[in-house]
């Protein structure tokens, strides 16, 4: 009798020990932001309620803007995507994906093959914030393996208070646990909203292949076979990067070209970027990242492909889809003061109109601008944002007026001192009674008004 | 064995020989004091005590002391 | 592979899961279970090599690679066992020839004769067993001091011959001549089981840092094989987890403000070495007894009880108390195998015998205790590590024990003239103080690498006082900021109260008797505070035992 009474008491004590570090993992965990939120947004969405899960790296959510593409399009297709997740961990977060939207279609990333497996950093972006299952432990140990890391030093990525129990001293600082933006994985950090980098010199158009690294062969079969084993809806994608290196780019056709002789669909978009109406001047962040305005273009053209080529019903205006709509007003208020209203209206656009280049001078309170003739404009359009000296919240972008072709100038008075006031101007040319908007300065050029006294 | 306690007795007069039955393993006697007390026992009975004998087994109490003493005579 | 690690965890669960299979067998598998530590043993020994062997496949490489690992420890294991066989055969014999024989002159013969070829074997397996020691350990130290002297003598210098060190030489060598010995001895009956005694030498828990056990002791509990308990398991995971905690929380935590600062000992002066200084005392013990905990725990779980190493050796009152509770296994091999044959050999009896009867009657007896401690302490030196400053530790040692020995009586009359209360409380703190203190000055020894380094340590802490680093200012900006430097003093608090509670209870007993919540909810917290407050992981370099270097 005593001997089935210890035999439980051990269990017990097991089972509650397991509790116990459970608690403790969650307490000192990741304390990445970002990628909790994207995480959450996926995790919290019910089951079977979205149309696609798109998975992929960075690339993922600086491409894909899921509440412009709910907004127009009424589809639902939220981003499970990480930081640098490599290729390996594709098969896995497939498989994550499908425990609850079994039925969704799966958008991958082939970016993702630029990095095989990750570093340690980047391996704990991937496991953190994984909810604890049989999967995790079949990735874990998958990609442990392929990066030679012995079995006691995954333990770190199960157990990520290995790594991290060493922050108990700064623990009163992060104690907050961060509240869920419930924006659908819809991003919005700083350089993603307001950065702007001239990518043209990197960016190279290439329809050439290269041979694929033998270990990105074996996981590509790997993904593929999967995907056919257990019947996956799969489109692949290979986001129009622009700061991929001519082996690179040779070896990520040759991989999409893989996917499409075994009959996947495949979207090979690095070389489309006109079609999509990418400019490379104005919608990158930096080499590998659109900004939001190129994000938006990115989003409606794949949102025109996906309502073209699946069976996605418009579910605007459905009761059960409010949390949509909710997503989607929040975010666009976030966004206004990085956006001008029509780039969220499906606009046409006209990117021969060269964007003006503005001048300001301040005089007392007045503000005079001037800028540059755009060639085939017969309008421009003037929009300004402020925003306080000594800090606070900038106010979105709004139209100040709109002029004829001849004019180049305007003065702007009696405005506030002690503000910063942020100015662009688009060229215009209506065609049928359509208007066609041109390229314009996405980060505007700032003057400021100084505080009196 | 009466001299070997008028011996112990009088070399130690603090420890009471008789009811003390783990001298060593209580710590009552250091290293010091036992190779002290052999070259007494020694002197007293004539004897060479060897390392075989220098165990705790035989320095517990006064009658393993004893019991070591007889066998060396 | 590491004791504080997750692969040895992993290991020990894997070997108790096999070792307690066996013991279902009955007696035949209880009797069996000894090659099973054997073989865990030596796969522990091997496991640098051994892993890769199983995990990629065995290389002829990898083979001879563990073939030369194996082949230090297990040349002393073999010498010393058939030495055993030997020289108990010779006893055996002996005692048949003076059974059957009455006559008093032939049995001195007889026993005259077998004592020189019990002799002789022993000679030989010292030799071999402490020659190898020798050899592996010091040929550094000795190929350096021959170099100074050639130099002087203006002739080449030697080249010291690379050779491998076996892991925990230091520490079966002296168990393997204690068995020696003792069979010499005729303590008891010699090992007739090669595979037996094998295992007693290359047992994993005591092979890398002790403590160091006797055979008669270990072999009961390990020969007849040991029944699965529940009591074993608990009690034993329980001493384990202890053991986790002093080293991790403890031990690991202090080193890195001793480290700081030791480290960089040039830009210190003052009192902050003198604290750096006492932590490291403090650290050293946590270390070691906490390693030593672990082992003993896991031992435990075996069914197979260790020697005792410590016993709260900072509650001391006096430097020969220090050393009853301080690394208690070595102390007593010292004792048992040096002290007491020299104190009874022939040098020393003579010099007794000359000095009795005359004037030299003091200096008689007081080299008949000194000149053993003297040559203990040499040894004791040297056998910390191959250099001078271990041995200088010793020496200091040495000059503590044998001033204590000579100002024993006249300071006893001092503290009864002076009326001092020796029961008070007051009084035995002051002892304590002072043995502590004692201590700390013979760690600077310890921790400098060299003899210059150490006066050079000792010129630091008295050339300024530089009050100003106890300053919070400064005081938390080396290497321990506020909150680390509060969690290392609340963990030395809680060591010192553990501590305090088990020099009056046995404390594993005694939480036994304690409720099952108030239990449980105290190794819980155990365990938290080890995993959440533990030097180890990836943000902390791994830290290497103090003693693992023996």
């Amino acid at each position: 009798m005593s001997k089935i009474k210890n035999l439980a008491k051990a269990v017990v004590f097991l089972i509650l020990l397991a509790v116990l570090i459970h608690a403790i993992d969650s307490i000192f965990t990741n304390t990445d932001f970002r990628i909790y939120q994207t995480m959450t947004a996926f995790y919290d969405e019910p089951d079977d309620k979205l149309d696609g899960v798109y998975i992929g790296s960075s690339t993922t959510y600086a491409f894909w803007q899921p509440n412009t593409a709910w907004d127009h399009y009424g589809i639902t297709v939220i981003p499970l995507s990480i930081p640098d997740m490599p290729a390996a961990s594709l098969k896995y977060m497939i498989k994550e994906g499908r425990k609850t939207q079994p039925d969704a279609l799966y958008i991958i990333n082939l970016n993702s093959f630029r990095s095989a497996v990750p570093d340690t950093n980047h391996f704990h972006f991937m496991t953190d914030f994984m909810k604890f299952s049989l999967n995790k432990i079949d990735m874990v140990n998958d990609l442990g393996k392929r990066s030679d890391i012995e079995w006691y030093d995954r333990l770190e990525f199960l157990f990520p208070v290995i790594r991290f129990h060493s922050n108990w001293s700064n623990l009163y600082k992060d104690a907050v646990t961060p509240e869920p933006d419930l924006l659908k994985g819809g991003v919005h950090y700083s350089t993603y909203l307001s950065y702007v980098k001239d990518v043209t010199g990197m960016y190279n158009y290439s329809e050439e292949t290269s041979e694929i690294d033998a270990e990105k062969a074996d996981i590509l079969e790997g993904l593929l076979s999967y995907c056919e084993e257990d019947d996956v809806n799969v489109l692949f994608i290979l986001a129009p990067q622009a700061d991929l290196n001519d082996e690179s780019h040779a070896e990520l056709n040759a991989i999409a070209k893989v996917t499409e002789e075994r009959g996947f669909p495949t979207l090979n978009l690095v070389n489309k970027i006109d079609e999509i109406g990418l400019d490379t001047t104005l919608d990158f962040y930096n080499g590998k990242h659109t900004n939001i305005h190129g994000s938006l273009k990115f989003t409606k053209y794949l949102c025109e492909y996906l309502t073209e080529n699946y069976d996605f019903e418009d579910k605007r205006g459905r009761e059960e889809y409010s949390d949509w709509d909710e997503a989607s007003e929040k975010y666009r208020g976030m966004i206004d003061e990085y956006v001008l209203d029509f780039e969220l209206t499906d606009p046409v656009r006209d990117y021969t109109l060269g964007a003006p280049w503005i001048t300001t001078t301040v005089l007392g309170n007045d503000i005079a601008l001037g800028w540059t003739a755009s060639y085939g404009a017969d309008g421009y359009l003037l929009y300004r944002k402020s925003k306080p000296v000594e800090g606070g919240d900038s106010t979105a972008w709004e139209l100040v007026d709109s002029f004829g072709y001849e004019t180049l100038e305007y003065r702007d008075e009696g405005l506030k001192s002690g503000t910063k006031y942020t100015y662009t101007v688009v060229p215009v040319k209506t065609v049928d009674e359509v208007v066609n908007y041109g390229k314009f300065n996405h980060v505007g050029i700032t003057a400021e008004i100084k505080a009196e006294g | 064995m009466e001299e070997l306690r008028n011996l112990l007795n009088e070399k130690y007069p603090g420890i009471d020989f008789d009811t003390e039955k783990e001298l060593v393993d209580n710590g009552v006697l250091d290293s010091v004091e036992i190779v002290s007390l052999i070259s007494d026992i020694e002197d007293t009975f004539d004897i060479t005590v060897t390392m075989e004998y220098i165990q705790p087994k035989y320095f517990q109490s006064v009658e393993s002391m004893w019991e070591m003493i007889e066998e060396l005579q | 592979m590491s004791y504080v690690s997750f692969e040895f965890l992993a290991f020990c669960v894997a070997i108790l899961f096999v070792y307690y299979i066996f013991s279902a067998f009955g007696k035949y598998g209880r009797k069996a279970q000894k090659y099973v530590l054997l073989v865990a043993s030596l796969a522990f020994y091997t496991w640098s090599k051994l892993y890769p062997g199983l995990k990629d496949g065995f290389t002829s490489d990898i083979v001879s690679g563990i073939f030369k690992s194996l082949s230090g420890i297990l040349i002393t294991a073999i010498v010393s066992f058939l030495a055993g066989v030997l020289i108990g055969g010779v006893w055996k014999r002996e005692a048949k020839k003076l059974e059957a024989c009455d006559d008093k002159e032939k049995q001195k013969t007889i026993k005259k004769k077998s004592k020189r070829l019990a002799r002789l074997w022993l000679v030989l397996a010292l030799l071999v067993a402490v020659g190898l020691l020798a050899v592996c350990k010091y040929n550094e130290f000795a190929v350096e001091n021959i170099n100074v002297i050639l130099d002087k003598l203006g002739k080449g210098q030697l080249e010291a011959p690379d050779i491998l060190l076996p892991m925990g030489i230091s520490f079966y060598t002296f168990m393997a001549i204690s068995y020696v010995l003792d069979i010499f001895w005729k303590r008891y009956d010699y090992e007739k089981n090669v595979f037996a005694y094998v295992s007693y030498i290359t047992y994993f828990p005591h092979v890398v840092q002790g403590p160091i056990d006797r055979y008669n002791k270990f072999s009961a509990q390990m020969k007849d094989g040991v029944k699965f308990s529940y009591k074993n398991i608990t009690f034993g995971a329980q001493l384990a987890l202890w053991g986790f905690f002093e080293k991790l929380v403890v031990a690991d935590r202090i080193g890195i403000f001793v480290n700081n600062i030791y480290g960089n000992i040039e830009e210190y002066k003052g009192i902050i070495i003198v604290l750096a200084t006492v932590l490291y005392s403090v650290q050293i013990y946590a270390d070691f007894a906490g390693c030593i905990d672990i082992v003993r725990g896991i031992s435990e779980m075996f069914g197979i009880t260790l020697e005792k190493n410590f016993n709260h050796p900072y509650f001391a009152k006096t430097m020969p108390e220090f050393w009853r509770r301080w690394h208690m296994s070595l102390m007593e091999w010292f004792k048992d195998y040096i002290y007491y044959p020299v104190s009874t050999s022939k040098l020393v009896r003579s010099v007794k015998k000359h000095t009795k009867k005359n004037r030299l009657k003091r200096f008689g007896e007081l080299f008949a205790t000194c000149f053993p401690a003297l040559i203990v302490w040499m040894v004791t030196g040297i056998w910390h590590g191959a250099a001078w400053n271990f041995v200088a530790w010793g020496m200091f040692h040495a000059c503590l024990i044998i001033l204590g020995n000579i100002f024993e009586r006249p300071l006893a009359a001092l503290t009864k003239k002076l009326k001092i209360n020796v029961e008070s409380f007051s009084w035995k703190l002051w002892q304590m103080t002072r043995t502590f203190v004692l201590c700390c000055i013979g760690r600077v020894f310890f921790k400098a690498g060299t003899v210059k380094e150490a006066f050079f340590i000792f010129r630091q802490m008295f050339a300024k006082v530089e009050l100003y680093r106890l300053l919070p200012a400064y005081l938390f900006t080396y290497g321990l900021n506020v909150y680390a430097f509060t969690v290392m003093l609340v963990s030395i608090f809680i060591l010192w109260a553990v501590d305090m509670v088990e020099e009056k209870y046995p404390l594993r007993e005694t939480l036994s008797r304690q409720n099952l919540v108030f239990r449980w909810l105290l190794i819980y917290a155990c365990l938290a505070a080890i995993l959440i407050f533990g030097v180890f992981g990836p943000e902390f370099n791994a830290s290497a035992f103090i003693y693992e270097q023996f």
